[in-house]
């Protein structure tokens, strides 16, 4: 799975491997982070590395629950917990734990935090936590939960990977919800049903009907979620294209100097 | 390559996309007149809806991808919309074939790069794509004419259709009655078998003559029909008191048509003659597999969606032999030298 997140797992793995002895004496890393530029942060949790869009990482609950926009929410709200809950403890104990058992170690967190995700969800939001099922205790296995605890947690203080942690898990969610609500409106006409399953019965109210009895049952289904990812995916990168077209005039004056034509793509 | 001189005498082919889709239009016609003799005027319709959404949905693209609109006179288009139009039950609401339409031109052709890119046959993914979303429409059919008193010109009055079980859908819920009983019973319309299965040998002679035409090779239909034998016999073997016998196989729904214009899509399906035979053989057993074991009454749209999933990996291991070489270099140890 970590072969599909571009740049910043693959080469984070290394660096850790070549600095583990001296992990424990001291971290190297960190005072390079330790003025860590949060705005970079957040627009790589956000955007840049998006874990739904870029990384493609944690697709499985993604595809699967997001057939409202209230189903969405809780599972955004539970994997956000779990990820500021894992990023925090993963970076307090960073320089205790010795690099060959950091992975197990790291999936134990994990699971602890999702085991009071879920009872949490129990306690309070029984109905919503009987819908989502099987896919609350899953998120153990979101793959973006653990890179972001190995990619970045691991390796930084705590402020910054809470930081880091929020942005990731606030990109996710953003997109769960983008796509609950795609997949709501044209699915089953209406946007924010069932919201009291989530906010209490006066949430009951908030449901918008677009059109009334009307049923795409596709959309509703797994391959519904397919075809919303690949539209949101296919957006995203047409607003990349777009902001790179835009901030494209101020480096053709400085290239015009040296004629050579690049011929790799660009990275 | 190009140093290469050529003299004459040339041979000219005039196999053009173009022609080819006259063609394949043409084979379409007996069949159409048949359906539409039988279920109504309502086929007509759905197929001037499917082919107008599906034109418009071409030229739209055309426009987005600033191409010249010279492209819909290839009649590529028009082709799939028929192929989805013949489809669709006679009786659908407007906004079926329409949404066909524009779904097997825009999700099922252009979004994957347009003529020849499709990895999936368009009119089929469209016709999945509106037998998911909308099954209760999708599976109501009206009762052919031979019918008493469900002729479209002299409907009962305060009526707009009799609606009836297809063969297959008739099959499925038959529930535990035996198969004698079945036929005693009334729950499957003789003409309604009738009906089907003229509108099937209809198809067969638009695909014989496509086959006159070498337009499509003879060895793909005959794989696919006589797996549904076999295969169908076979499984009906297993239980011939409640399992489909072979021959409504072959009569009922679909089966003949997409063994002829169907299976036959150049693009979405195998390359090599082999490989073709491969893919007939794979979708006969799946289509077997669903009208028996599966929750849908015809499996033949499924059957082709799936194997065309599989067509690559078909190709890759069942490349032809190159001129020059004593084997065939096919499969993992070719090493990928005959990219």
């Amino acid at each position: 799975m970590s072969t599909t997140a571009p740049s910043q797992t693959a080469p984070s793995q290394t660096t850790v491997s070549q600095t583990a002895p001296a992990l424990a004496s001291s971290p190297p890393a960190s005072s390079a982070v330790s003025q860590a530029n949060y705005g970079k942060i957040s627009a790589d949790g956000l955007w840049h590395n998006n874990p739904a869009l870029v990384q493609l990482l944690g697709l499985c609950p993604l595809l699967a629950v997001t057939g409202t926009v209230v189903n969405s929410l809780g599972l955004a709200a539970a994997t956000l917990l779990v990820l500021l809950g894992s990023s925090l403890s993963v970076s307090i104990i960073r320089n205790h734990v010795a690099s060959s058992v950091r992975l197990p170690a790291f999936v134990m967190i994990i699971a602890s935090f999702v085991t009071c995700a879920e009872l949490l969800m129990q306690a309070f939001t029984y109905e919503l936590y009987q819908i989502l099922g099987i896919f609350i205790p899953l998120i153990v296995t979101n793959c973006a939960i653990l890179g972001r605890a190995d990619a970045f947690a691991s390796k930084n203080p705590p402020l910054p990977a809470l930081v880091d942690a929020l942005m990731v898990g606030l990109g996710f969610a953003a997109v769960l919800v983008l796509l609950g609500a795609f997949r709501e409106i044209l699915g089953q006409g209406t946007l924010f049903s069932g919201m009291e399953l989530l906010f209490g019965p006066a949430a009951a109210q908030w449901q918008i009907t677009f059109f009334s009895d009307f049923q795409v049952l596709i959309l509703l289904l797994p391959p519904g979620a397919f075809f919303g990812m690949g539209l949101i995916i296919a957006l995203k990168n047409l607003i990349d294209q777009q902001l790179k077209q835009r901030a494209k005039p101020q480096p053709v004056a400085t290239e015009k100097a040296s004629r050579r034509v690049r011929l790799t793509p660009s990275a | 390559m190009p140093l290469l001189k050529l003299s004459s005498p040339h041979a000219h082919s005039q196999t053009s996309t173009r022609w080819i889709m006259q063609q394949v239009l043409l084979a379409c016609l007996p069949g159409i007149l048949l359906l539409s003799w039988h279920f109504g005027p309502g086929i007509l319709i759905n197929l001037l809806l499917t082919c107008s959404s599906a034109l418009l949905a071409e030229a739209l693209v055309c426009r987005l991808r600033r191409r010249s609109l010279a492209q819909l006179q290839d009649y590529s288009a028009l082709v799939t919309g028929v192929l989805l139009g013949v489809c669709l039950p006679a009786t659908a609401p407007w906004w079926i074939p329409v949404i066909g339409g524009l779904f097997a031109l825009l999700c099922g052709k252009h979004l994957f790069g347009g003529l020849g890119q499709n990895p999936f046959n368009p009119a089929m993914a469209a016709y999945a794509f509106l037998l998911i979303s909308f099954p209760v429409q999708m599976s109501i059919w009206p009762l052919p004419q031979a019918v008493e008193g469900t002729h479209w010109l002299h409907t009962l009055p305060g009526t707009d259709a009799l609606t009836g079980a297809t063969a297959l859908d008739a099959w499925r819920n038959k529930g535990l009655l035996m198969a004698d009983e079945f036929w005693q019973s009334d729950r499957l319309q003789p003409a309604m078998l009738q009906a089907t299965t003229s509108v099937a040998l209809a198809w067969l002679l638009g695909g014989l003559y496509l086959i006159a035409r070498r337009i499509i090779q003879w060895q793909l239909p005959l794989t696919f029909l006589l797996t549904l034998l076999v295969f169908g016999a076979l499984v009906w073997g297993l239980d011939t008191s409640h399992h489909i016998p072979p021959w409504l196989h072959l009569a009922a729904g679909s089966a003949v048509f997409a063994a002829f214009f169907i299976l036959t899509d150049p693009v979405s399906g195998a390359t090599s003659l082999k490989g073709k035979m491969v893919f007939a053989l794979g979708a006969g057993i799946l289509v077997i597999s669903i009208r028996t074991w599966g929750s849908y009454p015809d499996g033949v749209a499924f059957s082709v969606l799936l194997m065309n999933f599989a067509a690559p990996a078909i190709d890759y291991y069942t490349r032809p032999r190159v001129y020059g070489h004593d084997k065939a270099h096919s499969g993992m140890k070719s090493g990928g030298q005959h990219k």
